[in-house]
């Protein structure tokens, strides 16, 4: 073999506290090494040139360089290999910074180590072999999960770069939450207004196939080719007949008897429904816990929906079908639940109808709403004196929920200006800890919302209880004055934090991605990469990922969807060969490995009675090869006989 | 057999002795035995707490080492001792330094604890008897009471394992008895004795008592249901300096006493300075269940 | 036992509080006088004596405002660290009298509240031992009790 080794001062990272002239003048002396330079930033241009020129003269064919972490600059290295015609995995960095010089203050230890670290990484360049990029084609489609403003957007923007989407929702129309709000902080556009526009381009649009009403049953494979089976659940009713006129519901035994989910229980629907006016696909559903038909085999002398169905769009002998198809990519988007205001029960939110959430309240302004937009108690009256209720659910540890919600303060100033909006007189008071508004003309809208008389209190809400008036009481401290108060409301509004949806563990299994401590969907790195989760090919759109408020999630949502489209355009993914390798020679069919694998990389192959890896599925890990009890899996860059060289050198010393 | 080291503290002992006469008799029907042993003081959280912790610990210790030879576990029936030993055995049984210092202490006297008996307030006890509390009820009181579950059975809830936001156990077992447990005003706040508040700061403590007690005589009930004897005397005391509230105050083992059919004279009812004489006269007219 | 506010910050987890004031606002005695829970929180993370301000004497150790904690402040078990510190440093005011008189009573009689002969002829009545089970019952139990007590610092400031 014939190694160049290059030392890297990295200006004084590495030369204040290494003598890279003392580790040069060792490292000549090895065997193997025919060239051996120092130089001061070797990632720079000029440093490169004196790898590509090297090679070229001394025929080198093994390249080492002792400089930074190689997650900096290893990609840098192999393209300036591969401009010298070598190859790129010919290639080992020994990190003498983050290791060595960062983390040492003794020059005369750090350099000694370094010497260790150099020799070591000689030792294996001596060793290497030349490896084999491989192409994997990319099937040219992307399924998307989640129907909200998150799924929306991500399935709009990869459908007018020209790819087939298909878009899963396990509710029977798309919108998500959004669907559910008035308007929107801070400049009170109507949501519905903003959001339906989009749900029919979905609907329209040529490239994508709209599975509402639907789940996500599996999904295996790897970045390029996802086979998806999507579990498309029975509506009862001809989609292809049904023309939403809702005779139906009229007529059903059951209308206005069933809590509506979309209106957070405060209004009512029958057991055959659309969850507002504006879904899509505008499509009748049977709710096959209550339709009586379905529950009891018989409604009344014949069930009322099928007498008036014009279309004879009902079919109870509907069944769920399940749908296979493949993709290349996959977008997460699965929104978020609001958190169960039940778990604070000093707030009393199961135990007093005028304690509501922060959803349940938008439902109250949203003119598709239980009061069509009026703000009208259920008996009747119009509440004078308004209290919200800050961080419930949110920075708090009791709960198991320490994080900030980040869009309740919002949500809070904006719904304290609806009701002062509809109730001029009313008395509206925030009791707050912090007033988050972070966002373009959030703190503005703060300021005007304050101008139009809500009152804002410093201090959480420690208990609610009910006076033998009936009025509900909120007692607090005004840690500002220093004084604990006692307010009495007609109406408190919890402003509920967000939590992750309750399927999300489930999904985030078969997708193989993670999730962080707090249950939300984990990110590729948390400042850097947002959108990306550690296995490549699936994304991650809007609050499943965390909380954040719909600006955010719109430009989430492209940005995951930029990022599937990427591989998209490419056609097909180059393969790192940081895998593990089987040899059949050595291997008995024992399938250890294929039991350790995280990555569900290995496949029994039954014709020969030996293990094969999917070089795209594997990570290079190294459990399989470390279980393996035959020892017939080894590592591409990991191999025995390298590491071993490795030991040796540094044990030599 | 049942059988629990008995720690009636010095309020029921000394102050109210009603209150152990009723316990000894109550358990004595659930064929529970109890048994005695030379405690101290528990000491109290309010007074001994806050001026030494480790003296706390230390002469906590030693009652709860009374009963290691035994392995039994110890009953107590206020509060305020369970609050003590239950939190110092708690405490001593996670914080290995801290019970090595208390045992170095002990051992000036010869003794030493090693975390075995472990305290159990009588309620839990009795949560556990329902189905015989139901079979040894002789009468059928119908009281309308109003129920104070106090501060120290209930919080810290990571130390207790209770429901302190909403409990119901005392609701259930009043109701076992044919009472009917009435809702107040902040039920479930502080009586105002704890923390050595009523020792020293009296006039607070009696403004706290004063609010509990207005918001329970709004409600008419027949008598304040309690779990603790320190509340029990905070209660019964506070009434007479305040002059102007005459609601009756048993102890829950009091309570179940009557229920078992024990007489008033036995159970100490008398003793207290708020007259129970009406109190005794509806159990003279309370359905008896029939054998 | 923290020996200095330092610790007393350290162990009660104060650093955590954001100042939200569930404590206050569920404290019973805060809204009877004028002790703030989290007020001595704040006082303690900026540095200051708490262990010198009479109110920390109005808690009654309810533990609710603990218990509502959405920081898991140690508020209650703070407040009596800080009692602590106040008694070795001598700074305690209003419980001079009685309480005093309860630590006294503990080591004559081995309970803060012991029994008088009124007391001890009902018990008879009701047909309970006149002489109760405890520690004073046996002169070498209440002996080897006070013993004990003398190597406590419980002790400390108080006449015997």
């Amino acid at each position: 073999m014939r190694v160049g080794v290059y030392v890297c001062h990295c200006g004084i990272n590495i030369a204040k506290t290494v003598d890279v002239e003392r580790v040069v003048k060792e490292i000549s002396k090895m065997p193997n090494v025919v060239i051996c330079r120092d130089y001061h930033y070797m990632c720079s241009d000029p440093g490169q040139e004196l790898i590509k020129k090297d090679i070229n003269r001394y025929g080198l064919n093994s390249i080492v360089i002792a400089a930074c972490s190689p997650r900096m600059h290893f990609k840098t290295f192999q393209e300036a290999l591969k401009s010298a015609k070598l190859n790129p995995y010919m290639l080992e960095m020994a990190n003498i910074r983050e290791q060595c010089s960062w983390v040492h203050d003794d020059v005369e230890e750090a350099t000694k180590k370094a010497i260790a670290l150099v020799k070591s990484a000689v030792a294996k360049a001596a060793q290497l072999e030349p490896l084999v990029e491989n192409d994997s084609p990319v099937v040219p489609a992307a399924l998307v999960i989640g129907g909200g403003i998150a799924g929306i957007q991500s399935a709009l923007d990869i459908a007018n770069a020209g790819f087939k989407v298909y878009l899963v929702e396990r509710e029977p129309s798309i919108g998500g939450h959004m669907a559910q709000f008035d308007k929107t902080f801070p400049t009170l556009d109507c949501a519905a207004c903003i959001l339906t526009p989009k749900m029919v381009d979905v609907s329209r649009h040529r490239k994508i196939e709209l599975l509402a009403y639907s789940e996500v049953d599996d999904v295996t494979g790897f970045i390029g080719n996802f086979h998806v089976k999507v579990r498309r659940k029975p509506r009862y009713v001809d989609e292809e007949r049904c023309v939403a006129c809702g005779d139906c519901a009229t007529e059903c035994r059951l209308f206005n008897r069933i809590d509506s989910e979309f209106d957070e229980g405060l209004g009512k629907r029958a057991a055959i429904y659309v969850p507002f006016p504006q879904a899509v696909p505008l499509k009748y559903t049977i709710d096959p816990e209550r339709c009586l038909f379905l529950t009891r085999g018989k409604c009344g002398d014949s069930p009322k929906c099928v007498d008036v169905c014009d279309a004879n769009a009902i079919e109870f002998d509907q069944e769920g079908r399940t749908v296979e198809f493949d993709v290349g990519t996959i977008v997460v988007a699965t929104g978020y639940d609001s958190f169960d205001a039940t778990k604070k029960p000093e707030l009393m939110y199961d135990k007093l109808p005028n304690v509501i959430n922060g959803l349940q309240y938008e439902r109250f302004f949203a003119p598709n709403g239980p009061t069509g937009g009026e703000l009208v108690m259920p008996d009747g009256t119009v509440p004078k004196k308004v209290v919200f209720v800050s961080c419930v659910g949110s920075r708090d540890k009791k709960v198991g929920n320490p994080y900030c919600s980040r869009i309740c303060c919002m949500y809070s100033t904006k719904q304290a200006h609806l009701t002062k909006e509809r109730v001029p007189d009313a008395d509206v008071t925030v009791f707050y800890c912090d007033v988050r508004a972070f966002g373009k003309g959030y703190e503005e809208f703060y300021e005007r919302v304050q101008e139009e008389g809500v009152k804002y209190r410093r201090g959480l809400v420690s208990e609610i209880y009910r006076d033998d008036d009936g009025k509900v009481h909120v007692r607090a401290e005004d840690t500002l004055l220093g004084e604990p108060i006692d307010l009495e409301a007609d109406l408190v509004v919890l402003a509920t934090g967000i939590v992750p949806k309750a399927t999300t563990r489930s999904l985030a299994q078969k997708l193989h991605i993670s999730h962080s401590p707090d249950g939300f969907l984990l990110e590729a790195h948390p400042k850097l990469r947002p959108v990306d989760t550690v296995t490549d090919g699936i994304f991650l759109a809007g609050c499943a990922q965390g909380p954040k408020d719909i600006p955010d999630t719109v430009a989430q949502a492209g940005a995951a969807a930029a990022h599937a489209i990427d591989i998209l355009a490419k056609g097909k993914i180059t393969i790192e060969p940081y895998n593990a390798v089987v040899n059949p020679d050595l291997c008995g069919g024992c399938r250890i490995c294929e039991m350790l694998c995280p990555f569900d990389a290995h496949h029994y192959n039954e014709a020969k009675g030996v293990m094969e890896i999917n070089d795209t599925l594997c990570k290079g890990c190294g459990v399989c090869g470390a279980g393996c009890p035959a020892g017939a899996i080894t590592l591409n860059l990991f191999r025995n006989k390298q590491i071993i060289c490795q030991i040796g050198a540094i044990l030599d010393e | 057999m049942t059988e629990y080291a008995f720690f009636p503290g010095c309020i029921g002992k000394n102050v109210y002795p009603g209150i152990e006469k009723a316990t000894r008799l109550v358990f004595g029907t659930l064929d529970v035995d109890l048994k005695d042993y030379p405690y101290s003081c528990c000491p109290p959280p309010g007074v001994v707490a806050c001026y030494d912790k480790e003296s706390w610990y230390t002469i906590g210790a030693r009652n709860l080492a009374l009963s290691e030879a035994e392995d039994l576990d110890i009953m107590t029936i206020c509060a305020g001792c369970y609050g003590t030993l239950h939190n110092v055995w708690h405490e001593l049984t996670h914080n290995r330094k801290l019970l090595e210092k208390v045992n170095e202490n002990l051992d000036t006297i010869g003794m030493h604890y090693s975390g075995k008996s472990r305290p159990i307030h009588f309620v839990d006890i009795l949560d556990g008897m329902r189905k015989e509390i139901s079979e040894k009820k002789e009468i059928d009181l119908g009281f309308d009471v109003a129920v104070h579950y106090g501060c120290h059975y209930l919080k810290p809830s990571s130390v207790t394992g209770e429901n302190p936001e909403s409990p119901s156990v005392l609701d259930d077992i009043v109701g076992l008895v044919g009472c009917r447990s009435i809702e107040f005003k902040d039920r479930l706040t502080c009586c105002g004795a704890g923390g050595g508040v009523m020792s020293g700061e009296p006039d607070l403590s009696l403004r706290m008592i004063e609010t509990k007690l207005k918001n329970i005589q709004e409600r008419n009930v027949d008598a304040i249901i309690n779990i603790c004897s320190f509340c029990h005397m905070q209660f019964d005391q506070s009434q007479k300096k305040l002059k102007r509230f005459e609601i009756p105050i048993l102890h829950l083992n009091q309570l179940l006493g009557l229920a078992f059919g024990h007489k008033q004279k036995h159970l100490g009812l008398h003793m207290n300075l708020v007259s129970n004489r009406d109190l005794v006269k509806k159990v003279k007219m309370a359905r008896r269940v029939s054998a | 036992m923290s020996k200095n506010m330092k610790e007393v910050i350290e162990k009660g987890n104060a650093f955590a509080c954001i100042q939200c004031g569930r404590c206050t606002g569920s404290c019973p005695a805060g809204r009877e006088c004028s002790m703030r829970t989290r007020k001595i929180v704040h006082l303690a993370k900026m540095g200051e004596d708490v262990f010198a301000i009479p109110e920390l004497w109005e808690c009654t150790t309810c533990f609710t405002c603990q218990e509502r904690c959405p920081k898991e402040v140690k508020t209650t078990d703070m407040i009596i660290e800080l009692r602590n510190i106040s008694v070795e440093r001598n700074y305690f005011p209003s419980m001079a009298g009685v309480p005093r008189i309860i630590i006294k009573n503990l080591y004559d009689t081995g309970s803060g509240q012991p029994l008088s002969p009124e007391v001890a002829k009902m018990r008879s009545i009701i047909g309970l031992a006149k002489d109760p089970c405890d520690v004073s019952r046996d002169e070498k139990d209440l002996k080897a009790f006070q013993r004990l007590l003398d190597s406590l610092p419980l002790m400390r400031g108080v006449a015997k």
